[in-house]
C-alpha cells in the first residue's frame, strides 16, 4: 500500500504549518461551511478544498502533542468532501485518504486514541464510495479486528464497515480475512447490549447472505453460530423459567434479552433456510449436544419452538426489516417440516405463523421493502441510484436473496409435499387433522 | 449556617456574627486603603496590603455565598450588605483615570496580578474583592427568591417550602415580600444608573495592562479572554452584572443605552481614530469607551431589541460604514490593537439572529470578503472573532444556503489563506 501523500502546488506546500489554536477553529468553520452547502457547494471546489489537506496533515504529523487536534479536522472536511462526490470522483482522493486511514486506524500508533473515531467514519465513507475493491482497502481491513476486540465504543460505524466489506469484497476477503471476522464477531456476539445487537445481527446477516454456505460454514467453525444458540437458548430457558439475567423486573425476562435473542434467532433461522447442512453440522457440534440422535432432535426442535414463541417479537417496533425477516422465520420453519416428524407436530403454529406473514403482505397498502434494510437503497436516498461497488453488490444481492425470491405459498405447499413423502400419509393426515380448520381454510 | 433548627444555632447569634462581619469588613477596607497610601512610598507595606487583601477577600467570600446558599433567610442582612458592597465597588474604582489608564498603583498591581484581574482597583490588590462586591449584587439581582411575581411558580399548593439547588427552604409571601422590597428598595433609578455608567465607562473599557497582552500575543489574549470567568475578571463579572441590571430595570436602563449608542458620529470618530492609528501609537480612550459601549450592546441585545432598536437599520447606516472605514486601513504588524474592528465584528455575531433575513446574505457576503483580507494579513484576535462570526452566520436554521453558494470558493480560499497567513507569522514557525 502507498504511504506517500501528494503534494499539491499551493501556498501552504512550502510550510510546515504548526498547529496553533486557530487551526482547529478556521478548520471547524471549514466543515461547518461543506456540510451547510452540501455537494452542490462542494463540487465545484473539490480542488481548492482538497489541495491543502495533505500538507496539513503532514504539517500536524510534525508537531508536537496538539496535532492529532488538527488530524481530526483534516478528516472531518475529507469525509464531508467524499461524500459530497460520485463514486468516480470519491476514487480520486484514494490517494490522499487511504494513508491518513492507514495511520488514523492503527491502534499501535499513539494519535489513534484521538483520530479513530474520525478516521473510521472517513473509511467507512471511503469504502462506501468506492468504484471497485482495491487491494489497499483489502489490506486496510487488518486494522478492524483490532478496534473491536479492544472496546466496543466504535461497534456501529465497525460492523458498517464489515458489511461493506462482506458485500464488496467477495471471494476475495473471506479468503484473507475469515479469521479477522470469525475474530470480530467472537468479540461482540455475547458482549453487546440490546443496542447493539442489531448492527452485530446485520453485519453477520450480510455475511451470510453474501456467502450462504461458505459464511455459515465459517461462522460454525469458528463458534459463532454456537454462540447465537447458546445465547438464544439461554433466554429461552430464562424466559421458562422466569429468570433474567438481563435484571428484568420481578424476575420476568427483561427486554434486552428478548431484543438480543429475537436478532439472533432471525440469523439461526436464516443458516436453517439457506445452509441446511451447516444447521445439522452445529446441532452435532460438541457443547450443542453429544451428537446422539435424541440429543440433535432436541436442540432442533428446541430451536423450532424458539422460533415460533419469537415470532411475534420479530420486526417489533419501528424496524424497517421487519416484514423481511418475518418472512425469513416462516420461511425456516416451513423448510424444517421435513426433518423430522416431531417438527410436523407444530405444524398448527407453523401454519398459523406463515398465514400472519401472507395476511401481512395481502394487507391493503403493504409494500414489500424488496431490497431489505438497507438505508442506501431506500427510496429518495442521495445513492439509490448510484453505481458504487457497495450499492451494485448489495442491489444484486438482496434481489437474489431467498427471502426474496422464495414465494411462501409455493414453498410451503412444496415442503408439505415432502413431508408428506418423508413421513408417510397417515402421519400426515394426521398432523393436518390436528390443524385448526379454520386457519387451514384461510390458507387455502 | 440558617437551618438553625438543624445545626441549633439562635438566629440572634447568626445576626451577631454578620453584624460582626460587617464591621469586620469595613475596617478591614480601611485598612487596605491605609496600606494602599502607603504603599507607593514604602515597598515594605506591600506584605501587608496582600495580608489584608486576602483577609478580605475571604471575609467577603462569606455573606456572598450566604446569600447564594440561603437567600431568604439572608434577607435581614440584605439591606447592610448590599450597601457594603456597593459602596466597596465604587470606592474601589472611583479613581479610575480615563481608559487606557490604570489605578495610581500602575499597569500591575502590588500583588503582583496584572491581565486577567483588570481593571485594578484602588488600593492596589483588592480585584478579587471587587469580584466579590459584583457577584453579590449580581446575585441578589437574579435571585428568584426576591421576586413577588416568581412566589407561585416556585411554592406548591401544600407547602410553603420551594425546591432550590440546596435543598427544600421556606418560601413564604411574606418573607419574599420583604425580600423585594429590600431589593428594590435598594436598586433605585438612579443608583441603577450610577452602576451602569460606573460599569460601562470604568470597568468594561480595556486598560493597558490588557493592550499589552493583546499586543504581546493576540491570539492568546483572544483566547484567553474568550474564556475568561467572573471568578478571575471583574469585567467579567462586570458583564454579568450589566446584564443582570439591564433586565431588572430594562424599561429605562435599555433606554439609556440606546441613547449612548445612538451617538453615530462618535462612534465614526473613534472608528476613524483607529483606522488612523500610527504604527506604535496607543488606542485612543474614545475608542476603548465606544468598546465598552458596544459590548454592553451585545450583552443586553434583547432589552435593546425591546427599546425599539431596529439593529439591521442601526447596522447598515452606522456600523457598515464604521466597518468600511476600518478594513480600509492599512494593517501593520505594529499597529496598536485593532479594538473597534474586533468588537464590530463580535456584535454582528451576537446580533446575527436580529438580523432582517433580506440583508443577511450581503452581511454574509461582506464577512467572507473581510476573511479574504485577514488571508492577507490580519490581527490573530479579529481573525478569531470574525471566524467566530461567520460561524453564527452559517450555523444558523435561518441561513441561505442558495445565496451562499457562488461564496463557497472564497470561503474555502480564504479560510486556508487565514491557515496560511498565520503559520507565516508565527514564531514557531518551521520553513523546509
Amino acid at each position: 500500500m502507498s504511504h506517500t501523500l501528494p503534494y499539491y502546488p499551493i501556498s501552504l506546500s512550502t510550510l510546515s504549518l504548526v498547529c496553533t489554536s486557530l487551526c482547529p477553529q478556521v478548520m471547524d468553520l471549514l466543515h461547518l461551511v461543506l456540510r451547510v452547502v452540501g455537494p452542490e457547494g462542494v463540487k465545484p471546489f473539490v480542488e481548492v478544498i482538497v489541495a491543502p489537506l495533505g500538507n496539513l496533515w503532514h504539517s500536524a504529523a510534525t508537531t508536537d502533542e496538539t496535532a492529532p487536534l488538527l488530524q481530526k479536522r483534516v478528516l472531518n472536511v475529507l469525509n464531508v468532501v467524499t461524500n459530497a462526490l460520485s463514486s468516480e470522483d470519491a476514487a480520486r482522493l484514494h490517494p490522499l485518504a487511504l494513508p491518513m486511514l492507514v495511520v488514523a486506524t492503527d491502534l499501535k500508533r499513539p494519535e489513534a486514541d484521538y483520530v479513530l473515531e474520525d478516521g473510521l467514519e472517513l473509511w467507512a465513507s471511503t469504502l462506501l464510495q468506492a468504484p471497485a475493491y482495491s487491494s489497499d482497502l483489502h489490506a486496510l481491513f487488518a486494522h478492524l479486528a483490532p478496534v473491536l476486540t479492544r472496546d466496543l465504543e466504535f461497534l456501529q460505524v465497525a460492523m458498517q464497515l464489515v458489511e461493506a466489506y462482506v458485500v464488496m469484497g467477495a471471494g476475495t476477503f473471506l479468503e484473507t480475512h475469515a479469521g479477522a471476522v470469525t475474530n470480530i464477531f467472537d468479540a461482540t456476539v455475547a458482549e453487546v447490549s440490546d443496542k447493539g445487537a442489531p448492527y452485530v445481527a446485520a453485519a453477520i446477516e450480510t455475511v451470510l447472505r453474501r456467502f450462504p454456505n461458505e459464511g455459515a460454514d465459517m461462522l460454525r467453525q469458528g463458534g459463532i453460530l454456537s454462540k447465537l444458540l447458546a445465547i438464544v437458548m439461554e433466554s429461552d430457558a430464562d424466559d421458562r423459567s422466569g429468570n433474567s439475567h438481563g435484571g428484568g423486573v420481578g424476575g420476568a425476562p427483561s427486554m434486552m434479552d428478548h431484543t438480543i435473542s429475537t436478532h439472533y434467532v432471525c440469523l439461526l433461522a436464516r443458516v436453517a433456510l439457506t445452509a441446511p447442512e451447516q444447521l445439522r453440522a452445529l446441532f452435532h457440534t460438541p457443547g450443542v449436544s453429544d451428537g446422539s440422535p435424541p440429543e440433535v432432535l432436541a436442540r432442533l426442535l428446541q430451536l423450532v419452538d424458539v422460533m415460533l414463541k419469537r415470532f411475534k417479537s420479530v420486526g417489533g417496533g419501528s424496524d424497517p426489516s421487519g416484514p423481511w425477516h418475518r418472512k425469513l422465520v416462516a420461511l425456516a420453519l416451513v423448510s424444517l417440516l421435513p426433518a423430522d416428524p416431531n417438527v410436523l407436530l407444530r405444524l398448527d403454529a407453523i401454519l398459523s405463523v406463515c398465514l400472519d406473514v401472507l395476511s401481512e403482505h395481502q394487507a391493503p397498502g403493504f409494500v414489500m421493502p424488496s431490497l431489505g434494510n438497507s438505508d442506501r437503497l431506500s427510496e429518495g436516498s442521495d445513492h439509490s441510484s448510484a453505481s458504487d461497488l457497495y450499492t451494485t453488490n448489495l442491489r444484486a444481492m438482496l434481489q437474489g436473496d431467498s427471502v426474496q425470491t422464495l414465494d411462501l405459498k409455493v414453498f410451503l405447499q412444496q415442503k408439505m409435499s415432502e413431508t408428506q413423502a418423508t413421513v408417510g400419509a397417515e402421519a400426515f393426515q394426521g398432523a393436518l387433522a390436528a390443524v385448526d380448520p379454520i386457519l387451514m381454510q384461510q390458507l387455502q | 449556617m440558617f437551618q438553625a433548627g438543624a445545626t441549633g444555632i439562635a438566629p440572634a447569634d447568626i445576626a451577631k456574627f454578620f453584624e460582626n462581619l460587617l464591621a469586620h469588613e469595613k475596617s478591614l477596607l480601611q485598612a487596605a486603603v491605609a496600606c494602599g497610601a502607603g504603599q507607593a512610598g514604602s515597598v515594605k507595606q506591600l506584605p501587608t496590603l496582600k495580608q489584608v487583601a486576602k483577609l478580605l477577600y475571604r471575609l467577603s467570600l462569606i455573606p456572598v455565598e450566604a446569600q447564594a446558599q440561603s437567600p431568604l433567610p439572608f434577607r435581614p442582612f440584605l439591606g447592610p450588605f448590599l450597601a457594603t458592597f456597593h459602596d466597596q465597588l465604587t470606592g474601589l474604582y472611583t479613581d479610575l483615570p480615563a481608559p487606557p489608564g490604570v489605578a495610581p498603583a500602575g499597569a500591575v498591581s502590588a500583588s503582583g496580578v496584572g491581565y486577567p484581574s483588570t481593571p485594578a482597583t484602588t488600593p492596589p490588590s483588592l480585584e478579587r474583592t471587587a469580584i466579590n462586591a459584583l457577584a453579590f449584587l449580581t446575585n441578589v439581582l437574579s435571585c428568584d427568591e426576591y421576586k413577588v411575581e416568581l412566589l407561585a411558580h416556585h411554592a406548591t399548593s401544600s407547602s410553603s417550602r420551594a425546591v432550590t439547588a440546596t435543598g427544600d427552604q421556606e418560601m413564604s409571601a411574606a418573607a419574599v415580600s420583604e425580600a423585594a422590597g429590600v431589593v428594590n428598595g435598594f436598586f433605585t433609578l438612579e443608583r441603577c444608573q450610577s452602576l451602569l455608567d460606573l460599569c460601562i465607562h470604568r470597568l468594561l473599557p480595556l486598560r493597558t495592562p490588557d493592550l499589552e497582552e493583546w499586543e504581546g500575543d493576540p491570539e492568546a489574549y483572544q483566547l484567553s479572554h474568550a474564556s475568561l470567568t467572573r471568578e478571575e475578571s471583574p469585567r467579567a463579572a462586570a458583564e454579568y452584572f450589566v446584564v443582570c441590571l439591564l433586565y431588572k430595570r430594562s424599561d429605562t436602563l435599555a433606554p439609556l443605552l440606546a441613547q449612548l449608542l445612538s451617538d453615530t458620529a462618535g462612534l465614526q470618530a473613534a472608528a476613524a481614530a483607529e483606522a488612523a492609528g500610527a504604527p506604535g501609537g496607543s488606542v485612543s480612550a474614545e475608542v476603548l469607551t465606544w468598546d465598552a459601549r458596544l459590548l454592553a450592546a451585545g450583552l443586553c441585545a434583547e432589552p435593546l431589541a425591546a427599546t425599539g432598536l431596529d439593529f439591521s437599520a442601526w447596522f447598515m447606516n452606522t456600523l457598515a460604514p464604521c466597518l468600511t472605514v476600518l478594513a480600509a486601513a492599512p494593517a501593520s504588524a505594529d499597529a496598536p490593537p485593532p479594538v473597534l474592528r474586533r468588537r464590530l465584528l463580535w456584535l454582528v455575531g451576537v446580533w446575527m439572529g436580529q438580523m432582517q433575513e433580506a440583508i443577511r446574505p450581503s452581511l454574509v457576503e461582506a464577512l467572507v470578503q473581510m476573511l479574504t483580507a485577514c488571508a492577507s494579513g490580519c490581527n490573530a484576535a479579529v481573525s478569531l472573532t470574525l471566524l467566530r462570526t461567520l460561524n453564527c452566520a452559517v450555523d444558523n436554521w435561518e441561513f441561505n444556503v442558495e445565496a451562499f453558494l457562488p461564496l463557497t470558493g472564497a470561503t474555502v480560499t480564504g479560510l486556508y489563506g487565514i491557515l496560511g497567513t498565520f503559520s507565516e507569522l508565527d514564531a514557531r514557525l518551521q520553513v523546509r
